[in-house]
C-alpha cells in the first residue's frame, strides 16, 4: 500500500484481538489494514503476530506448528523466532540473514491484545487509551468479538450520533422513537484525536435491554457520555436513574449504570475486526446480568449490522456517490478531518522515501 | 468583484481514498466575498486564529442562519451545514478572547444557499413568483 493509495492510518495502535480468543495455543490467522497475519501466545506467555506468509513459498504460518515461541511453517519446515527471524531450515545450514517475516508491535492489556501495524519504531504502549473498567473488579462484562463487511468508519458514524438509536434500535437499546426527537447533545466537545458527546433523554421508557435485567422503575432518566478516538475507539457510560429523582442534579441513589467499549480495527477497506464489552457495576454475583446484556448488545449490534452492511453495499454500487451533510453529523465530522489530518501526515512523510 | 471572488472558492475536500464519498465542502476564500453553498454540501470558513495571539474569530452575524455551525472554531476555521434556501452575510470578527477590546480585522461572506432543483420546489417558487 504506497502512500497514495493509504487507506489506513498506521502509526497507532489498533486492536488485534481479545486474549480468550488466543487460548489453547491458536495460531489465529486474521487480517489487519489489508495485511495478514498470524496471531499466537508463545509457551512463554508471550503475545507474537507476525506476516501470515512463509518466506520460502507463501504459504500460510497459520497453517504451521507452534515450537514454544516460535512458529513453523509445515509445508518445508521453515522455523521463526517472535522477531521473524528465519532460525531453521531443515536439510541447509547456511540461513541467510535477512531471511524472514516481518513480525508487529503487540502489548497486551486488560485482556486486549494491541498491535502497532506501522512504524516500528514509534510504537510507544503510553499511547494505548486507557479503559480502566476492563481491569475493575467492581465492573463485570463479557468481551465479545463481531465481523462486519463494511468499512470501520461507517460503524464510527453509527455510533458518532445517538439519534439512531431511537430508529434502528427502537425495540432493542433505544426504546422509542422520541429519543430523536425529546433528546439532544447537550455537549458536544472536541477532542484532538476525537470527540466528546454527552446526552440526556429525561423521563424516557426504560430501555428493552435495561428492563431486561432491571424490570423497575417504568420510566427513567438517561444519560450518555460518549468519546470516539482516533482511529476508531469507542467509550461510553450510561448512567440510568429513576426518572425525576433528580441524577441532572448529582443525585445517584437507585441508578445503575454501565461502561462500553468498542474498538474498531480495519480488516480491509470494507470489513472490520469489532471488539466490545459492555460492563455493569450492580449485583456483580449474578452471572446472568452480563450474559443478558452481552446477549441484547448482540441484538442491538446484529442491526447496526444489517443497516450498515447494506450501506456499504450501495456505496459499492455507485463509487460517484456523495453523501450529503446535516447538521447532527458535525461530530463525525470533526472526526473525520482529525483522521484526514493524522493520514495527509503519514502520507506526507511517507512520499520521499516513495519517490 | 464579487463573481471574481465567488470563482476562486474552492470544491474540495472529498474523494480521498479513505472517504471516498464525503459529502463534497466548498471553501471560501480568506478574504470574504460571494460563496454559494448547496444543501448536503459543507461551507468551510479558513478564517484561522493565531496560536498565542489572544485572539479568536467570532460570528457575529446574523443571528438566524441559512447555515448552521459545526462548532467554535479549530486550527482549520469554521464548518457550516446549510439547513435552509437563501442569502445571507455572514460577518466574523478577530476579537481578543477575553471578549474585550476592538476587533482587528473583519471579514464577511455574502452567502447563497440555492433552492434544490426538486419539481416541488420549481412548482413552489413558480407560485410564489406570481
Amino acid at each position: 500500500m504506497g502512500p497514495e493509495t493509504q487507506a489506513f492510518l498506521t502509526n497507532c495502535w489498533y486492536v488485534a484481538a481479545w486474549d480468550y480468543e488466543l487460548i489453547d495455543g491458536k495460531l489465529l490467522a486474521r487480517t489487519i489494514l489489508e495485511k495478514p497475519l498470524v496471531i499466537y501466545r508463545g509457551d512463554s506467555g508471550r503475545v507474537v503476530a507476525l506476516d501470515n506468509r512463509c518466506c520460502h513459498r507463501g504459504a500460510k504460518l497459520s497453517n504451521g506448528r507452534r515450537e514454544g515461541d516460535d512458529i513453523r511453517c509445515m509445508y518445508h519446515g521453515l522455523k521463526f523466532e517472535p522477531g521473524g527471524k528465519c532460525i531453521q531450515i531443515p536439510g541447509q545450514d547456511n540461513i541467510p540473514p535477512k531471511l524472514g517475516v516481518r513480525s508487529y508491535p503487540i502489548v497486551e492489556r486488560d485482556h486486549l491484545i494491541w498491535i502497532w501495524m506501522g512504524d516500528a519504531a514509534k510504537a510507544d504502549p503510553a499511547k494505548i487509551l486507557d479503559f480502566p473498567y476492563l481491569r475493575d473488579p467492581i465492573w463485570r462484562g463479557k468481551p465479545d468479538y463481531m465481523h462486519y463487511d463494511a468499512n470501520y468508519l461507517l460503524i464510527v458514524d453509527n455510533l458518532s450520533d445517538f439519534a439512531h438509536l431511537a430508529f434502528v434500535h427502537t425495540k432493542t437499546l433505544g426504546g422509542s422513537e422520541e429519543y430523536a426527537y425529546k433528546s439532544k447533545p447537550t455537549a458536544i466537545e472536541r477532542l484532538e484525536d476525537g470527540f466528546r458527546v454527552e446526552r440526556w433523554h429525561m423521563n424516557a421508557p426504560t430501555p428493552p435491554y435495561h428492563k431486561k435485567v432491571s424490570p423497575k422503575p417504568e420510566r427513567v432518566d438517561r444519560r450518555n457520555i460518549a468519546r470516539m478516538y482516533v482511529p476508531g475507539i469507542f467509550f461510553m457510560e450510561t448512567l440510568l436513574s429513576p426518572a425525576g429523582t433528580g441524577a441532572e442534579k448529582g443525585n445517584l441513589e437507585g441508578a445503575k449504570q454501565y461502561r462500553n467499549c468498542q474498538f474498531f480495527t480495519p480488516e480491509t477497506r470494507r470489513s472490520t475486526h469489532f471488539f466490545w464489552d459492555y460492563l455493569h457495576d450492580y449485583d456483580l454475583q449474578d452471572p446472568n446480568i452480563a450474559l443478558s446484556l452481552n446477549r441484547s448488545m448482540i441484538e442491538g449490534f446484529l442491526e447496526d449490522k444489517f443497516l450498515i452492511e447494506g450501506q456499504q453495499e450501495v456505496l459499492d454500487a455507485d463509487p460517484n456517490f456523495k453523501m450529503n451533510a446535516i447538521v447532527a453529523d458535525a461530530p463525525l465530522a470533526h472526526f473525520r478531518r482529525t483522521l484526514g489530518k493524522l493520514i495527509d501526515a503519514e502520507r506526507a512523510a511517507l512520499q520521499p522515501a516513495a519517490a | 468583484m464579487r463573481l471574481a471572488l465567488a470563482l476562486v472558492v474552492a470544491l474540495g475536500g472529498c474523494s480521498t481514498v479513505w472517504d471516498p464519498h464525503a459529502p463534497s465542502t466548498v471553501t471560501a476564500h480568506e478574504e470574504g466575498g460571494a460563496v454559494t453553498v448547496k444543501h448536503g454540501n459543507r461551507l468551510h470558513v479558513p478564517l484561522t486564529s493565531e496560536a498565542g495571539s489572544g485572539y479568536e474569530w467570532r460570528l457575529v452575524e446574523p443571528p438566524v442562519r441559512i447555515v448552521v455551525a459545526e462548532g467554535p472554531p479549530d486550527e482549520e476555521g469554521l464548518y457550516f451545514t446549510p439547513v435552509r434556501d437563501g442569502e445571507e452575510q455572514l460577518r466574523l470578527e478577530y476579537r481578543p478572547v477575553t471578549g474585550d477590546g476592538p476587533a482587528q480585522r473583519t471579514v464577511s461572506y455574502d452567502v447563497t444557499v440555492p433552492p434544490e432543483r426538486t419539481l416541488f420546489g420549481r412548482l413552489r417558487a413558480a407560485f410564489r413568483w406570481r
